[in-house]
C-alpha cells in the first residue's frame, strides 16, 4: 500500500528545501555574518547552529551529521567569541527577508495563505520534538511577526524536523557520514564524491576507508557505482525518512499538501532560477 | 567480522551496560550532588537534573534537551532552561557535578590498582567512539569536555561518555521506530524492572497525555487493557533493544569479550555497592550492576 502522506512529505520536502536552503548560499547572508564578526566556513555552522545556543562542536557534529568534526571544531565555539547566537539569528532572518520580500513582492495573499497552511503543519509537529534536537531548538526561536520571516521560520521548522528524522534513520542504520556522502554521490549525479569530501571537510584517507567498507559490504562496486544492495539500502533510508516525516500530511490531508506546493512552487522556481542558488543541488544533502 | 563475533559484541554491549550503568546514574539521585547544585542556587530537582546533564552542551534552551533526553514533558524542561543558566553557568554546574561524582567514587573505590586497570580498559573504548559521534549529540558534547587528569574523575568521565553514546543510539533507535515518548515509558513499565510511579512523576506528563498514550498502545494492539505488552508490543520493544545493542557494540567489539568481562569483573563490586547505597535499583531498567 502506498502511504499517500509519505509521498506528500517527500514532495513537500522537494518544494520547500530551496526555500529554506538558499540562505546557505546567499551572498547577502554572508555579508551580514561578516558584519556580525563571523567569517568563512564558520558562517554555516554558527548560523544553522545558533538556535542550539552558544554550543561547542559536539552538538553540531552530531545533529548536522555529515561534517568532519575537525572542520566544526575549527569554527565552534570560536564563533561565539565574536558574536552571539541571537545576533546570528537576527542576521539570518534579515538576510532571508532581503531575498524573499522582493521574491514574493506584493503577493501578500499567497504569503498569507501559505503561512496559514504552514501554521497547521507546524502545529502537528509541535508535540513531536523527542529525538529531534535541531528542530526542537528552532522551535524555541520566537516566531517572527513579519509574514515573510514567519514563512521562512515555519518552512525551516518543517525542514529541520524532517532532517532530524533522517539523521535518526541513518544513525539507527549504523551508517557513518563518509559512507552516506559517497552513497549520495553515487546515487545523485549532481555532486562528485570529491566535492562532497572537501565541502564536508573529510580527509582522503577517511573517505577511502569508508569506500572500502562500502565495497566490503557490497553496497558499492569497485568502480564506485551503487550496487543493487546499495541502492536498496539507500531507498530504505529514504522511504523510512518519508514515513517519519508524514504525520503533518496524514493529519492535514493531501489537499493541504497539494495547495501548499501549488502556492510556493512558482516562487521556488524563480528563486532557483535567480542564481541565488547556483544549482539547486548545492543544497546540503542532509 | 563474522556473525558470531557481531552477536558477541552486542551481548558484551548489553552486559557492560547492565554492570556499569549505576556508576553513571547514581549522580542523578546523589544527595551530595543535589547539595552542590543547591549551593550554586539551583535548588529545584528537575532544574538540577536538566542543567547537570545538559551542561556539557553549553547554555542551551529547552529544545536540545527535549530532543536529546527524549522522554520528558517539554513544559517541565521549559520551566528549567534556560533559567538555570542565569543562576549558574554550565561550567560551574559541570564542576559541581564532577566534584560530586569524585566524592562518591572516593568513598567507594578503595583500590588504586582497580581504578588504574579499569581506566586502561576504558581508554580504547572511548577512543573507539570518538570518531562515531554523528547522530549522537549528548555523547559528542561530553566527549568535547576537557579530559580530567585526576583518576576518579577520569573514570567517571569515560563511563559517562560511553553511557551517553549508547543512550544517543537508543534515542535514534526509538526515533527511527517512530514511537511516541510517553508510549515508550509505558512499554518500559510493562517490561518491568522500573518503578512506574517514580518514572511517571519524574517525566512529569499530565494525566490525560499519560492515559492517551496508553490508550494508543491498546488501540494498536501492542498493550493489553491491564497494561501488559502483547506479542506484537513486546516484539516492537525488543527490536528497539536489539538495535540499541547493535548500535552500542563498537567499543566493546574493539575490547573483545575477554577485556569486556575483565572490566565488568573489576567494576561490578563497586557498581553493586553504589546501587545498594544510593537506593536507585528501581530506576535502572536493564541494569542491576551484575
Amino acid at each position: 500500500m502506498t502511504d499517500q502522506a509519505a509521498v506528500d512529505a517527500r514532495k513537500i520536502h522537494r518544494t520547500i528545501t530551496p526555500l529554506h536552503g538558499f540562505v546557505y548560499f546567499d551572498p547577502g547572508a554572508a555579508r551580514r555574518y561578516d558584519a556580525a564578526g563571523v567569517t568563512g566556513r564558520a558562517q554555516y555552522f554558527a548560523s544553522r547552529g545558533a538556535a542550539l545556543g552558544p554550543v561547542g562542536p559536539g552538538p553540531v557534529v552530531a545533529t548536522f551529521f555529515n561534517f568532519c568534526p575537525r572542520l566544526v571544531a575549527s569554527c565552534l565555539p570560536e564563533a561565539w567569541r565574536h558574536t552571539t547566537p541571537e545576533q546570528m539569528l537576527a542576521a539570518r532572518y534579515n538576510a532571508v527577508h532581503d531575498v524573499l520580500a522582493p521574491l514574493f513582492g506584493d503577493d501578500r495573499e499567497t504569503v498569507a495563505e501559505a503561512n496559514d497552511l504552514l501554521a497547521q503543519a507546524v502545529e502537528v509537529i509541535r508535540p513531536r520534538a523527542a529525538g529531534r534536537p535541531l528542530y526542537a531548538a528552532h522551535a524555541d526561536v520566537p516566531a517572527p511577526s513579519d509574514p515573510i520571516r514567519l514563512l521562512w521560520h515555519r518552512v525551516t521548522l518543517l525542514r529541520e524536523w524532517r532532517g532530524d528524522g533522517h539523521v535518526a534513520v541513518l544513525t539507527a542504520q549504523g551508517t557513518e557520514p563518509c559512507e552516506v556522502l559517497q552513497i549520495h554521490a553515487a546515487a545523485e549525479e549532481a555532486l562528485t564524491a570529491e566535492t562532497l569530501r572537501t565541502m564536508r571537510g573529510w580527509s582522503e584517507e577517511e573517505f577511502a576507508a569508508a569506500r572500502e567498507r562500502l565495497v566490503d559490504r557490497g553496497e558499492l562496486t569497485a568502480d564506485g557505482e551503487l550496487s543493487t544492495a546499495g541502492r536498496a539500502h539507500r531507498q530504505a533510508v529514504e522511504d523510512r525518512t518519508d514515513e517519519l516525516a508524514a504525520e503533518p500530511w496524514r493529519v492535514l490531508g493531501p489537499q493541504v499538501a497539494r495547495r501548499l506546493r501549488e502556492l510556493l512552487r512558482p516562487y521556488v522556481v524563480t528563486l532557483v532560477g535567480s542564481g541565488v542558488l547556483r544549482r539547486i543541488t548545492d543544497i546540503p544533502a542532509d | 567480522m563474522t556473525d558470531d563475533a557481531l552477536a558477541q559484541a552486542r551481548t558484551d554491549a548489553r552486559q557492560c551496560y547492565r554492570t556499569l550503568e549505576p556508576l553513571h546514574a547514581f549522580i542523578y539521585f546523589d544527595p551530595g550532588a543535589a547539595g552542590r547544585y543547591a549551593d550554586l542556587g539551583i535548588t529545584h530537582g528537575h532544574m538540577q537534573y536538566f542543567a547537570a546533564r545538559a551542561a556539557a552542551m553549553g547554555a542551551v534552551g529547552p529544545g536540545p534537551v527535549v530532543g536529546t533526553f527524549f522522554n520528558f514533558n517539554p513544559g517541565v524542561v521549559e520551566r528549567s532552561l534556560p533559567a538555570a543558566w542565569a543562576i549558574a553557568s554550565p561550567d560551574l554546574v559541570l564542576t559541581a557535578r564532577h566534584a560530586a561524582a569524585a566524592e562518591v567514587y572516593g568513598q567507594v573505590f578503595d583500590d588504586v590498582v582497580v581504578v588504574d586497570e579499569a581506566l586502561d580498559l576504558l581508554a580504547p573504548a572511548v577512543s573507539a567512539v570518538r570518531p562515531l559521534m554523528a547522530g549522537r549529540p549528548l555523547a559528542a558534547a561530553h566527549a568535547d569536555l576537557p579530559e580530567p587528569t585526576e583518576p576518579l574523575r577520569l573514570l567517571w568521565w569515560r563511563l559517562t561518555v560511553l553511557r551517553e553514546w549508547r543512550g544517543d543510539g537508543h534515542v535514534a533507535a526509538l526515533t527511527a521506530d517512530g514511537m511516541d515518548p510517553v508510549e515508550v515509558l509505558h512499554t518500559h513499565i510493562a517490561g518491568g524492572g522500573v518503578n512506574a510511579d517514580i518514572l511517571r512523576v519524574s517525566r512529569a506528563w499530565p494525566d490525560d497525555r499519560w492515559a492517551a498514550a496508553r490508550a494508543a498502545l491498546v488501540e494498536r494492539g501492542e498493550m493489553t487493557d491491564d497494561g501488559a505488552l502483547t506479542a506484537s508490543g513486546a516484539a516492537r520493544r525488543q527490536a528497539v533493544e536489539d538495535t540499541t545493542d547493535a548500535l552500542a557494540a563498537a567499543p566493546w567489539q574493539l575490547l573483545g569479550p575477554q577485556r569486556c568481562s575483565r572490566l565488568r569483573e573489576l567494576l561490578r563490586p563497586y557498581a553493586q555497592q553504589i546501587l545498594a547505597s544510593s537506593g536507585i535499583g528501581a530506576m535502572l531498567p536493564g541494569s542491576d550492576a551484575r
